[in-house]
This record gives C-alpha cells, sequence and structure tokens, in this order.
C-alpha cells in the first residue's frame, strides 16, 4: 500500500510542554490493517503521541495526516478507549447509555435516534456484554467495564481505533476474555493500542512503535534483547509471573 | 393539619410560600442530582454566597439611584449566574486555579452585599430574610416567576440531557465526539444558579446548598441510574418542602431551617438504611 493511502501519517513531528521536546522528528506511517502497539517508558511520549492523533494537542513542528486529513477533522472516524482512571467509575449511568455517548456527533436535542440505539445494541453484542446492556456500570468487573468503553468507541463505526492502556485496571483472571476482544477487532480495523503489557503486545500487535522521544518501528515478536532495552526490570518480572499464571504456577500472583 | 389546611383557604401568603416551594422543588430536586453526581456541591455553595453581592446591589441602585426595575431577584439572578461563568470558565482553562477562584467569589458576594446593604438609603433592610430565608414573605409574583425559571430549567436539562450527562461522565470524550463540553458545562452551572436564587426566599443563601444537594445524595444511596435519582429527588424535594411549611406552620418556628433539617434528617436515614 502506498505511503498516501496511511491511516496515520507523522512527518518530522516534534512537540514540546515546556522547554525539553517529548517527541523530536518522528516520522512514521501506519497502513490500513494495521495492528500496532505503542510501547515505551512514562515520560517517554507515549500519551502525547495519541494526543497529537486526536487533535487534543497541535505539533510544534512537521505534520500529521489521519486518515489523509488533518486530526481534528478525523474525529469522527476515529474510535478512542480512554484510560478508565478518566472518569468517575460511580457515576450512575447504565452501560448502554455509556454506549451511547459514541453517538454523539448525531444526537441534535432530546433522545438519541432509533438507529443510534440499534447501532449501541450491536456494539455491545459485538464485544459479548449485550446482557449486562442495562446493568449500572458501577457494578461491572474492570474488564466488562473497558469492552463497553470500546463498544463506545465501535458504535461511532470508526476506521481506526486508538487504545490508551486498556488493560492497566483490569484483574488478571478476566483479562483472557477481554484479550479475545481485542484479537477480533484486529482482523477487522485498524488498531493502534498504546500498553506497557508484554502479552497484550504478543496477542494482539502486528508491530511495535517504541517511543522514547524519538519513534522506532519494530517487528514481532521482539527481540529479548530489545524488550531489555526497552523496559526497566518491573516490566519484565510482571511478563514472567504472567507466564508463570498461564502454567498453572500461581506463586508469584496475588489472587487467591 | 386540619389547621394547616384551613389556613392554606384563607390565607394567600401560605398557599403562595406552598406553590413557590413545590414550583422550585422541580427543578433543584433535577439539578441538584446533576450536582451531586458530577460532584461539585463546592461550586454550587460559591454561586449561593455570591447572591448576595447581587441582591445588594439591586437594593442599593433600587432606592438610591431609584431604578425601578431592578429588584432583588433580579440582581440575585445577575451576581448567581456571572458566578458561575466566571468558577465555570477558570475551571475549565486553569483546573489548578479553582479553588481560589471559588473562594474569592464566595468572600466577594458577600462582603460586597453586606457594604451595599450598609450604604443603601432609608429604612433598614431585612437582611436576614436573605440570608436565612423566609417563604412567608413570597408574593404571587414570587410564583409566577418562580414557575417561568422552573420551566426554564427543566425544559432546557430535558432538552439537553444526554448532552449533559455526557459532559459530566467523560468531558474529554464528549470533546472528541464533536460536542463544545466547555459550552455544555458552563449551561449546566447557569442552570444551578438559576436553581440557586429559586431557593434564596425558600431557605435563604446559607441553607440553599443544602437543598441542592440533600435530596439528590439521599435519592443517589437508592438507584444507580440518574434519570431515577432525579425523579425520586424531585418526589423528596416535595415532601421536604411542604413537610417543613406544615411542620414550621404548627410548630411556629422559621420555615428555612426546618426545611432543611428534615432533609438531613432524610440523608442521615438513608445512609443508615443502606
Amino acid at each position: 500500500m502506498s505511503d498516501s493511502a496511511a491511516m496515520v501519517r507523522f512527518e518530522g513531528v516534534s512537540h514540546r510542554y515546556t522547554k525539553p521536546l517529548v517527541l523530536e522528528d518522528v516520522t512514521f506511517a501506519i497502513e490500513r490493517g494495521d495492528s500496532v502497539c505503542v510501547i515505551g517508558p512514562n515520560g517517554g511520549g507515549k500519551s502525547t503521541l495519541l494526543k497529537l492523533m486526536l487533535g487534543v494537542l497541535e505539533p510544534a513542528e512537521g505534520t500529521i495526516h489521519m486518515l489523509g486529513r488533518p486530526p481534528r477533522d478525523a474525529r469522527k472516524r476515529i474510535g478512542y478507549v480512554p484510560q478508565s482512571i478518566h472518569f468517575d467509575p460511580l457515576f450512575p449511568v447504565s452501560a448502554f447509555d455509556i454506549v451511547l455517548m459514541g453517538r454523539l456527533d448525531r444526537l441534535r436535542l432530546g433522545r438519541f435516534s432509533r438507529e443510534c440505539r440499534q447501532a449501541a445494541s450491536r456494539a455491545l453484542e459485538r464485544v459479548d456484554l449485550a446482557a449486562v446492556a442495562h446493568k449500572p456500570f458501577a457494578a461491572l468487573s474492570g474488564g466488562q467495564k473497558q469492552r463497553v468503553l470500546i463498544a463506545r468507541a465501535l458504535t461511532g463505526d470508526p476506521e481506526l481505533l486508538l487504545l490508551d492502556e486498556p488493560t492497566a485496571n483490569i484483574d488478571l483472571s478476566i483479562e483472557e476474555r477481554f484479550l479475545d476482544t481485542l484479537e477480533a477487532l484486529r482482523e477487522s480495523m485498524t488498531v493502534v493500542l498504546v500498553t506497557h503489557d508484554l502479552d497484550v503486545i504478543s496477542r494482539v500487535g502486528a508491530s511495535v512503535l517504541c517511543v522514547n522521544h524519538r519513534v522506532h518501528r519494530h517487528s514481532l515478536p521482539l527481540a529479548a534483547e530489545t524488550i531489555r532495552e526497552i523496559y526497566s526490570g518491573a516490566h519484565r518480572i510482571e511478563h514472567d509471573r504472567r507466564v508463570r499464571h498461564a502454567s498453572g504456577d500461581h506463586s508469584a500472583c496475588d489472587h487467591d | 393539619m386540619t389547621e394547616f389546611l384551613d389556613a392554606l383557604r384563607t390565607v394567600p401568603l401560605l398557599r403562595y410560600a406552598l406553590f413557590a416551594g413545590i414550583l422550585s422543588s422541580l427543578s433543584f430536586g433535577v439539578i441538584g442530582s446533576f450536582v451531586v453526581c458530577r460532584r461539585i456541591g463546592y461550586i454550587a455553595a460559591a454561586i449561593a454566597h455570591s447572591v448576595l453581592g447581587g441582591i445588594g446591589a439591586a437594593i442599593y441602585f433600587n432606592r438610591a439611584h431609584d431604578i425601578g426595575w431592578l429588584n432583588p431577584m433580579i440582581g440575585a439572578l445577575f451576581a448567581a449566574v456571572l458566578s458561575a461563568l466566571v468558577i465555570g470558565c477558570v475551571s475549565l482553562q486553569a483546573k489548578e486555579r479553582e479553588d481560589t477562584i471559588i473562594g474569592a467569589i464566595w468572600a466577594i458576594g458577600m462582603a460586597s452585599g453586606l457594604l451595599f446593604l450598609h450604604f443603601t438609603p432609608g429604612t433598614g433592610v431585612n437582611l436576614e430574610s436573605y440570608i436565612f430565608g423566609n417563604i412567608l414573605l413570597t408574593s404571587g409574583t414570587d410564583v409566577l416567576a418562580t414557575g417561568v425559571l422552573s420551566f426554564v430549567v427543566l425544559a432546557v436539562t430535558l432538552l439537553y440531557y444526554h448532552k449533559l450527562v455526557a459532559v459530566c461522565f467523560d468531558e474529554e470524550f464528549a470533546r472528541l465526539r464533536g460536542l463544545r463540553s466547555g459550552g455544555y458545562f458552563l449551561l449546566l452551572l447557569v442552570l444551578l444558579a438559576v436553581s440557586i436564587v429559586l431557593l434564596v426566599r425558600l431557605t435563604g443563601i446559607i441553607l440553599a446548598i443544602a437543598l441542592i444537594v440533600l435530596p439528590a445524595a439521599t435519592a443517589s444511596r437508592f438507584s444507580h441510574s440518574l434519570w431515577r435519582i432525579m425523579i425520586l429527588a424531585v418526589a423528596l424535594s416535595l415532601v421536604y418542602t411542604s413537610g417543613g411549611l406544615w411542620l414550621s406552620f404548627q410548630t411556629e418556628t422559621p420555615t428555612g431551617p426546618i426545611i432543611v433539617l428534615i432533609a438531613a434528617a432524610g440523608y442521615v436515614i438513608a445512609l443508615l438504611k443502606r
């Protein structure tokens, strides 16, 4: 596929909040159908990269094109799943109400249209949560909450899905189903996923963008040497714990 | 109870007080639910206290400069809406300064109101009726104004319900879906300001925050659905205002504090029950 058909295209992009550059001379492209994981140390610029893609931030230098347009103009065709810490998890709304929010751009006054409500129902079915549609969001498990947020992003019929650390607050025992959902999505759309989770990378990613002020692209699987370069010991310990958990050794786990 | 019902038939002031209580309950039950769920009770308190500045200025200019149309209700409405917009803009543009500006508006409102009233010519102004409320001073015009403002608050809330909920739940996502989320947050604060002004006659400036927060907080103990919380909060507000009016009539005590104490008792019972 040619570069002009890229879903995401960064050319010489730099960004700074104060003095030092958070991102420096970043150039890359993500093609339609790609599944890309964005990884890197804290403070390396992962969230900034996502905010630039969404048009929340403007680059100090360089150009960004999302689906061939400036980011702000492409927002309606992009689905976004934020970190769950961004909002009050006890806010009194149902899962269905939250999924409907993905169609806010089609709401004028009063109630959502029948078409919007049907789209929300379809999105909940797609993440296998139709049974809990009218349950309070606060009563759902961490994994279910994240799948509701994915359904909210899907209900706007996006061509590109951006996820910001979707497994950050999910219990290990229910994560498997959530990963199944992500794996199914990568088959049907372009996915860009910010994560620290090496297991998510191996299940969902086709390639990796390593962000640490500059951006380098790696194909998968990542060499052990590369992982060591990117991450500190804490991340590798967590990865090892999960491998042991999967093989039935729970000696390093917190759960019963 | 028979004595109270007889008084309602024969004493217009008591009838006006009941109508004002019922009409304002509709709006502050609904807006109070947003306040509790969005956790902006501190903003409501600052707006309530800023109202005294508007009341004092209105009375001063009315008497000193003979501006006949400028009554305390208009002054209160102007001050409340202005405070809501200032706090809202600071909250949106410089979140780290929010608590400072809330404290400043709280104090400036009270201080300017007291100064305006000090310089107001003529006989003394009944300051206590604004600070602690006196529902029995409600006139037929007050009831009409309360009805109109309550209708406006309810109509706007119904029309923009889903957008207001989206902005309260996840402002960033709402903005990314093309909503002017800052504008809708300011709209919510303006509706809150109008609801507070409706409460000034009922409970006064200081106790208004209790009636904005307590019915909705009690209702939120029984439901996880915002619209159900709103309906229950309106029902509780109707019970509190009507019950408070009856009890204060029977015991010959001030109405505002009685209404607030009944609402507080309801909240404590809800806390203990669940």
